[in-house]
């Protein structure tokens, strides 16, 4: 167990770095001149070398990666943002505390409203409760995010006066981005939920509690649904990544100052160190997001616990071979 | 030659009863019908728009900027007098072209690379894994944000940035498909006759894995055409004047205080076309894959 988590947690450094030459690679090949962008077009050719020189923007290819990843991984210093003089870590102290709880409120709501609403339509099914729903389900997962998003500012802001359209501050300003970013979870939620429920029906340990004369309702609450439930739950954990990526858009629709305007905003500046970094620790906490699962899934499950026992004694049977 | 020829046609006709019988099932599930009808509908108006758009997409009628809807103008125009309905008949033709076209890419590529992944194994396996470890690293929208801020915007680029993002995970489960079916008998049978790998990969693999690639590509699409609307809403996808519905539905954006229209027409079209295209899917799935139904 101990040597697949540090097997794990080693992987992931690597992927880490992986991930941030790719998205340094990418970036460098981004059209557009950072001096020219932060200088006004009236700079002139040699405010524009000399400010060039000072980002470090005249080096080679590898030697700005090779500082890149030094200053990254070695000093933790993910550097200055080209158009606000302000180094990235300070923005990133305000603004990525709220990028998460919205994330990670999203995905609450999503778990806390979908699970049941997927439970309740798999024990109803095909009565005219689970044929709504599931119809209603399916719309929630079609609508735009950012659409929702604006069709809400309409009716809550300009119709009704009660919500705030932009900006942070209040419990307000939370309501109406929470609710954009969770329709769609929920409605997968109880879509994938009423389908693993349905599965567990027929499986063979129903059909041996049944048999074996354990009331309906013990059936279902003991038997069935924490079986049903695991591959759920564990979803909802590796979903945590696009939950955080999907904020980007509704952010910039609420103008919700977390990390998704600030890449927006070092997208139009061309401001790479923003954007960069914004792309990199949405990705960690994704990675981070993933691996803690897997793991809360080895200790919850016992098959899957088995699994990793099973691997680690096939490696150790390989090795000696 | 004759026996070849009853072959070739006795192999036709099972194909096409195949085809025929997930069709059917499909128009028996009236939910799913619905889907497929107004899918239809939608292609078709896209492909049509010369002929169905009342006016040009780029006719300037300064009497009526800003015009509410009304008979004269189903949806209303615009803040330069051009008629939404118009617009949005011929936006079809990006989000719906866009849609498929990154889903067939994304599925070809994924069935091609995976099935060679798969089969291959040991090595090859172990590095193809590793490099879609660290593409999913990224999330999948987050990538083709960073890939059209990098190409620029345009009707291919968005197509690739929509399509790379959705790579690693079509690839990683047609291998795992793979890897079910690499033990199965009719494959060492295969082998045994001295089939080339292509052969075996291709040509006996492949078939009896498409299956659940053709449903998860169909279901694909939906959420492809909405994220490629997203990118063109935060600037990034395709960019006005083309009548993209993402691009209007920004540009609506700023008018939402007195010319609700302008957002509410262009997103209904986004959503009308996913869930379609979503309905659809479900009863496909349902269909192909009987086992996979409730």
């Amino acid at each position: 167990m101990w040597k697949y988590v540090t097997r794990r947690l080693l992987w992931m450094i690597v992927t880490s770095i992986s991930v941030a030459i790719l998205i340094f690679t990418v970036m460098y090949f981004v059209p557009g001149d950072p001096a020219q962008m932060a200088l006004g077009t009236e700079a002139t050719a040699e405010e524009l070398n000399a400010y060039r020189e000072m980002l470090g923007l005249n080096d080679s290819f590898l030697v700005q990666l090779g500082k890149y990843l030094y200053n990254t991984f070695i000093r933790f210093d993910f550097g200055t943002s080209y158009a606000y003089h302000t180094p990235v870590m300070e923005e990133f102290a305000s603004r990525l505390p709220r990028t998460l709880a919205l994330g990670w409120i999203c995905l609450i709501i999503d778990a806390l409203i979908g699970i049941p609403l997927g439970v309740t339509c798999a024990l109803h099914r095909n009565s005219i409760w689970d044929q709504g729903f599931l119809v209603l389900a399916m719309v929630g997962v079609s609508i735009p995010n950012f659409w929702l998003a604006l069709l809400m500012v309409m009716l809550f802001t300009n119709k009704l006066h009660l919500l705030p359209s932009f900006g942070i501050g209040t419990w307000k300003h939370w309501v109406m981005p929470i609710i954009a970013g969770s329709l769609s979870g929920v409605a997968m939620n109880a879509r994938q939920t009423r389908s693993a429920v349905l599965e567990t029906i027929r499986a063979d340990f129903v059909t041996t509690a049944k048999a074996k004369g354990v009331k309906a309702h013990d059936v279902t609450y003991k038997h069935m649904l924490p079986n049903a439930l695991i591959p759920i739950v564990g979803g909802i954990g590796q979903r945590f990544g696009s939950a955080i990526a999907g904020t980007v858009v509704i952010e910039t629709v609420f103008s919700f100052p977390g990390i998704g305007t600030y890449m927006m905003n070092g997208i139009t500046a061309r401001d790479y160190p923003v954007v960069r970094s914004c792309v990199l620790v949405l990705a960690l906490f994704a990675a981070v997001a993933t691996l803690l699962t897997d793991l809360a899934y080895g200790f919850i499950d016992p098959r899957i616990k088995a699994q990793y026992v099973n691997y680690a004694a096939k490696k150790r049977r390989e090795d000696q071979a | 030659m004759t026996e070849a020829k009853t072959n070739m046609t006795r192999k036709k006709s099972r194909k096409q009863s195949m085809f025929l019988a997930v069709l059917k099932r499909i128009l028996k599930n009236p939910v799913s019908c619905i889907g497929l009808i107004i899918l239809l509908i939608l292609i078709l108006s896209a492909v049509f728009a010369p002929l169905l758009a009342p006016y040009s997409i780029t006719e300037m009628d300064y009497d009526s900027i800003y015009a509410l809807p009304s008979l004269k103008h189903p949806f209303g125009c615009d803040k330069l007098g051009r008629d939404l309905f118009s617009r949005c008949l011929y936006g079809g033709r990006y989000s719906l072209s866009l849609g498929f076209i990154a889903a067939i890419c994304g599925f070809t590529f994924g069935q091609v690379f995976g099935i060679m992944v798969g089969y291959a194994g040991g090595k090859v396996d172990n590095i193809a894994m590793r490099i879609c470890d660290v593409l999913q690293a990224i999330p999948g929208n987050l990538l083709a944000i960073l890939i059209s801020t990098t190409l620029g915007s345009g009707f291919g680029n968005t197509i690739l940035a929509m399509t790379v993002g959705g790579l690693a995970g079509s690839v990683r489960s047609t291998r795992a498909m793979c890897l079910k079916e690499r033990e199965m008998e009719y494959l060492q049978a295969a082998k045994s006759i001295n089939c080339s790998r292509a052969t075996i990969m291709y040509k006996h693999m492949l078939p009896n894995i498409v299956a659940p690639a053709i449903v998860g590509t169909t279901m694909s699409i939906g959420g492809t055409i909405m994220g490629a609307a997203g990118l063109a809403y935060i600037g990034l996808g395709i960019q006005p004047p083309l009548p993209e519905w993402g691009a209007m539905l920004s540009a609506g954006r700023e008018q939402i205080l007195y010319y609700p229209h302008l957002m509410i027409f262009p997103g209904l079209c986004i959503a009308v076309t996913v869930l379609a295209i979503n309905l659809f899917g479900d009863g496909l799935r349902d269909a192909i894959d009987p086992k996979l139904k409730d």
